[in-house]
């Protein structure tokens, strides 16, 4: 990514102040050692919205990062008084409370510690199973900071080069930002997912890494094993099965894609950019319903020119399908909703 | 225009309707009592402008409607050049006969626009 591209992004959040983007902008910063410009975008995005708990935390790990605890630990009892089940906020409370943050050097943090959950803007659609965020405060300490860091510090398993070592969905808003600006770079920095190759009839991929479970250390969800990718596959790929369906995508809440399916013959998806706008619009949407006092967003249907994407809620994920614009809703709908049955019961199992 | 919104309003579940333009502010409206016109308005273009950001970046789409279906309620959206047509429904209207309604509407309402 270009500091040109940097830029526009930046220039993007800024100008707009309304933007719920701003988090994502800070994150970047955070994970990139410039705390202080971090805290000035939390600051200012908060204003705007007060209630964003992805910026708030964000705002708490700068905070960390800069020494004053104090402040960190009124943002993140903030968080978790609008929102107890938010395992992040559990954890960095609870490293503080552990550590006395005097094993953590307040220069430089694990950028893949923290950073697939710095995202939880769609905290409240986290449906998580009871125990895990219990698991994840009483980690045992096998996994403290100093470990962490250290498995930082050796070469083989980041899932992102230095020195583009910042959030992937971060960077990949960052790249639709500069697409969008005109400077189209589909290729750029988009090539850190591991995939999995499902041999299947209906080019099925899933973005995991059976092999190499230290890639994902420190995500509180557990990374899919290897059986899990291809369960997800098969789902998906029959998703894509259905007709004028052209794909199917599942991601989390950070914007990471969890896997994919492709239909027959259908164009390469873009997994990186397909499941940031997944998770980036329906975190939107999720709030703007919540304001508006409809309740929870369970479905989303986005009309274009082109084609109908269709977003539904699976969990803690969220299930992209992307249709010709002539397309039977109500049947990818039925299509849709069996395949979150099966999800939500697979991550239960 | 408001008589466009009444028979909108007519469908059985509809709770309201409303025309705001791309900025949010409310052009004409027709909302069940307890329903912050301000507010949906508001949301509903933010979700718009960032759909359509996301989508424009993503690959040169450009958003026609939305429908966001929800435990409580639904919101639908079509979009036009000058403005957008926001109809808010119980969990289950029928949204089909909605957006059938919707087009129809549209073209009407675009027409006075």
């Amino acid at each position: 990514m270009s500091s040109d591209s940097v830029k526009k992004f930046s220039d993007q959040v800024l100008n707009d102040p309304s933007s719920l983007l701003f988090a994502s902008l800070a994150d970047f910063y955070r994970e990139n050692g410039l705390f202080q410009e971090a805290l000035s975008i939390c600051q200012n995005g908060l204003e705007s919205h007060p209630e964003n708990t992805e910026g708030r935390l964000v705002l708490a790990q700068c905070c960390r990062a800069l020494g004053d605890i104090q402040q960190a630990r009124t943002e993140l009892t903030r968080v978790l008084k609008s929102h107890p089940e938010n395992a992040l906020a559990k954890k960095l409370l609870a490293e503080l409370d552990r550590a006395g943050e005097s094993t953590l050097e307040p220069a430089r943090e694990k950028p893949e510690e923290l950073a697939p959950e710095s995202l939880t803007a769609t905290e409240p659609l986290a449906v998580s199973p009871g125990p895990a965020p219990a698991e994840q405060v009483t980690e045992p300490p096998a996994e403290p900071a100093p470990e962490a860091r250290a498995s930082d510090q050796q070469p083989a398993p980041p899932m992102i080069e230095p020195p583009e070592e910042f959030h992937q969905g971060a960077k990949a808003m960052m790249v639709l930002a500069a697409e969008s600006a005109g400077r189209a770079e589909p290729g750029e920095a988009r090539a850190e997912i591991l995939e999995y190759q499902e041999p299947s009839p209906a080019s099925v991929t899933a973005a995991a890494e059976p092999p190499s479970p230290p890639a994902e250390p420190a995500r509180e969800q557990p990374a899919p094993t290897a059986e899990e990718s291809g369960a997800y596959a098969r789902i998906l790929g029959e998703v894509a099965k259905t007709p004028q369906v052209h794909s199917a995508l599942l991601a989390d809440e950070s914007g990471y894609p969890v896997a994919s399916a492709l239909a027959p013959g259908a164009a390469p998806l873009d997994e990186e950019a397909a499941g940031a706008l997944a998770s980036l619009v329906f975190s939107i949407a999720s709030q703007a319903m919540q304001k508006i006092k409809l309740g929870n967003l369970e479905r989303a249907v986005i009309d274009t020119r082109n084609e109908k994407i269709f977003l539904s809620r699976a969990g803690s994920q969220v299930l992209s399908v992307a249709a010709d614009s002539s397309a039977k809703v109500g049947l990818v709908a039925v299509n849709l909703k069996r395949a979150v049955e099966r999800l939500n019961a697979l991550s239960q199992q | 225009m408001k008589n466009v919104l009444n028979q909108i309003n007519d469908i059985p579940q509809v709770r309201g309707s409303l025309v705001i333009d791309q900025e949010g502010l409310v052009i004409a409206s027709n909302l069940m009592s307890g329903m912050e016109e301000k507010t949906i308005s508001a949301m509903v273009a933010d979700i718009f402008n960032q759909v359509a950001k996301a989508l424009a970046a993503g690959r040169e789409e450009e958003v026609h409607g939305v429908q966001l279906m929800a435990s409580s309620g639904n919101i639908i959206f079509l979009c036009a050049r000058h403005g957008i047509l926001i109809v808010i429904t119980e969990a289950g209207a029928n949204l089909g006969l909605v957006s059938i309604k919707m087009k129809a509407s549209l073209e009407r309402l675009m027409e006075m626009l």
